[in-house]
């Protein structure tokens, strides 16, 4: 299983690798919404770039992990049905999403600090923070990115399904964010991490129940 | 003669019961209002008072205290006005206690229909004379023990803020309380779905959806009304106000997945999935954050949760039987929808 796992992971890797497209147009993304800020707002403070930085989390996410499913041509699916377990597709899938996430995270703080400032206090606490909501959120909305191919590749529904299904993940997460930013005192702040360490379990055990049920047509 | 179920009977003798004694049984009685709101010692004090459902004029051998920590003072003189208004006459001898140079007092009457509190009634102003220091002093104040005996009559008690609508708690909770049993009912059948593939579970587990997103909404309803009224606004952003928000756009999502995918086995597989999907998530969102933040709310942020400060025992014969009575009735109305889509699906 984990070298079915690591198959399908290479293979979307090397899908990524020889188009560029996913990573490309979300830099593109990524570096208009900082110019866009950057004329709208002209200068960031504390306050403001807690709530850019996840703005620009969320729409990131999204738009990257949307595709995660409606990318691979219909028939593909069955190809891949008949030779891996369904399990295997989900966590090539959530992997790849995680650690493309990932990297687009720290795109996106670097190029806001390049243009504004970083004004975090508290690193060890916002990479942990940035690091367990990126996987909350590369966990669940690949579940419902599956959710919104199989009703047929709406775009739109992807957006609404998973804002809301996103948001105790982001509550904790902004909430722990302004704490590393020294905006607001919280000594109890474990709590929140501890919150959305139990999201991701419970996303992770209702997706090993739940993705075969919905991967069979 | 129509044949019932047993289960629907209690629907039908408790649900008259908890809406005829939840507007008809009458309020305590309490204090509205209170001038002034600051006391001096060493003088003597005239304290108007403004009762609700009081009848001083009625009442006979009425007896008022201010009363701190176990320090209290009797008032020399009770001028009664009507049933509603009187005047309270107090000659302070000091302070009670030496170590607090001034402090909130409580005012505490009895009356023939039962006892009168109004906590942190009156500030006891420090003195600002010279010799000041001798005024903190216990002499004349008296610690023996109230004459307040803890009967109660069949009131709802009186709460500064809440006043009559303290009735909406059994309109208001039990709808949230039947909400998420609906949902949990739901997330049964899906999984039952899910199992069995019998396409009468899915539509079982809609209609279970499509009622506890019914009683959401009229809870949220029934609870900005009530927060029109004691918090000022009908939305102040309170934590659990988002989160009923939050999770009536998690299940909007579910009627949107239906409405896209027109296969009916499709439909049912996927909204089956997202519903346990959904419910799941639902869980941190509604018993795990808001212990996090402040809130308005009974139970968060220091206020009181459903302690003998919110449910007296005459509360408690109303809201229990108003829990149960709204969770059959959300069952019932789910049945009956089920059936008539099964009508309506079955005719066209």
């Amino acid at each position: 299983m984990v070298r079915e796992i690591l198959g399908l992971f290479l293979k979307d890797v090397r899908t990524e690798w020889r188009n560029k497209q996913a990573i490309s147009s979300i830099a593109l993304y990524l570096f208009s919404i900082i110019l866009v800020l950057y004329y709208a707002l002209v200068r960031i403070d504390r306050m403001i770039w807690s709530g850019v930085l996840w703005l620009v989390l969320i729409f990131l996410a999204i738009n990257t992990i949307t595709v995660s499913f409606s990318r691979d041509v219909k028939h593909r699916h069955w190809y891949f049905y008949t030779l891996t377990h369904p399990l295997s597709v989900y966590f090539s899938k959530a992997v790849y999403n995680l650690i493309l996430l990932l990297v687009l995270d720290t795109l996106a703080v670097l190029l806001l600090g390049l243009f504004f400032n970083i004004p975090v206090v508290d690193w060890p606490l916002f990479m942990i923070t940035m690091f367990l909501c990126t996987s909350a959120i590369s966990l669940i909305l690949t579940f419902v990115s599956l959710i919104s191919a199989k009703t047929g590749d709406q775009p739109v529904l992807m957006t609404i399904l998973s804002t809301p299904l996103l948001f105790p993940v982001l509550m904790s997460g902004s909430r722990l964010c302004l704490v590393s930013l020294r905006l607001i005192q919280d000594s109890n702040y474990f709590k929140d991490l501890l919150a959305i360490v139990a999201i991701n379990m419970i996303t992770f055990a209702l997706t090993v129940f739940l993705f075969p049920i919905l991967w069979r047509d | 003669m129509v044949k019932l179920s047993w289960w629907k009977w209690i629907f039908i003798l408790l649900m008259p019961y908890v809406i005829l004694m939840g507007f008809l049984v009458p309020l305590g009685q309490g204090i509205t209002d209170l001038n002034p709101f600051i006391v001096n010692p060493l003088k003597i004090n005239k304290l108007d008072i403004v009762g609700y459902n009081t009848r001083f004029a009625e009442n006979q051998g009425i007896r008022a205290w201010l009363k701190q920590g176990e320090y209290h003072i009797e008032a020399d003189e009770i001028i009664v006005r009507d049933e509603r208004h009187a005047s309270l006459h107090f000659t302070l001898p000091g302070f009670p206690d030496t170590s607090k140079k001034d402090g909130d007092l409580a005012l505490v009457m009895i009356t023939s229909d039962g006892p009168l509190v109004l906590p942190s009634a009156v500030n006891l102003a420090a003195s600002k004379s010279p010799d000041s220091s001798a005024l903190y002093s216990g002499p004349g104040w008296s610690t023996d023990q109230l004459p307040v005996s803890e009967e109660s009559n069949f009131n709802f008690p009186f709460r500064n803020i809440l006043g009559e609508t303290i009735r909406n708690t059994y309109f208001h909770v039990p709808l949230w309380f039947a909400m998420i049993l609906l949902f949990f009912i739901s997330v049964l059948k899906s999984i039952r779905y899910l199992q069995k593939k019998q396409i009468g579970d899915d539509a079982k587990a809609e209609s279970y959806v499509l009622i506890g997103v019914l009683f959401g909404i009229l809870g949220t309803v029934t609870g900005s009304i009530w927060a029109k009224f004691t918090w000022g606004s009908f939305w102040s952003f309170d934590v659990k106000q988002n989160m009923a928000a939050i999770s009536l756009l998690i299940y909007g999502g579910y009627f949107i997945i239906r409405n896209s995918v027109q296969d009916p086995d499709a439909k049912a597989r996927v909204s089956g999935v997202y519903n346990v999907f959904a419910f799941v998530l639902m869980i941190p969102l509604i018993f795990i954050i808001p212990r996090r933040y402040d809130s308005l709310h009974p139970g968060n942020g220091g206020n009181p949760a459903l302690g003998s400060q919110d449910l007296d025992n005459t509360m408690r014969m109303v809201f229990y039987p108003a829990v149960i009575a709204y969770m059959i009735g959300g069952i019932w109305i789910a049945q009956l929808r089920y059936r008539i889509k099964l009508i309506y699906n079955n005719l066209y």
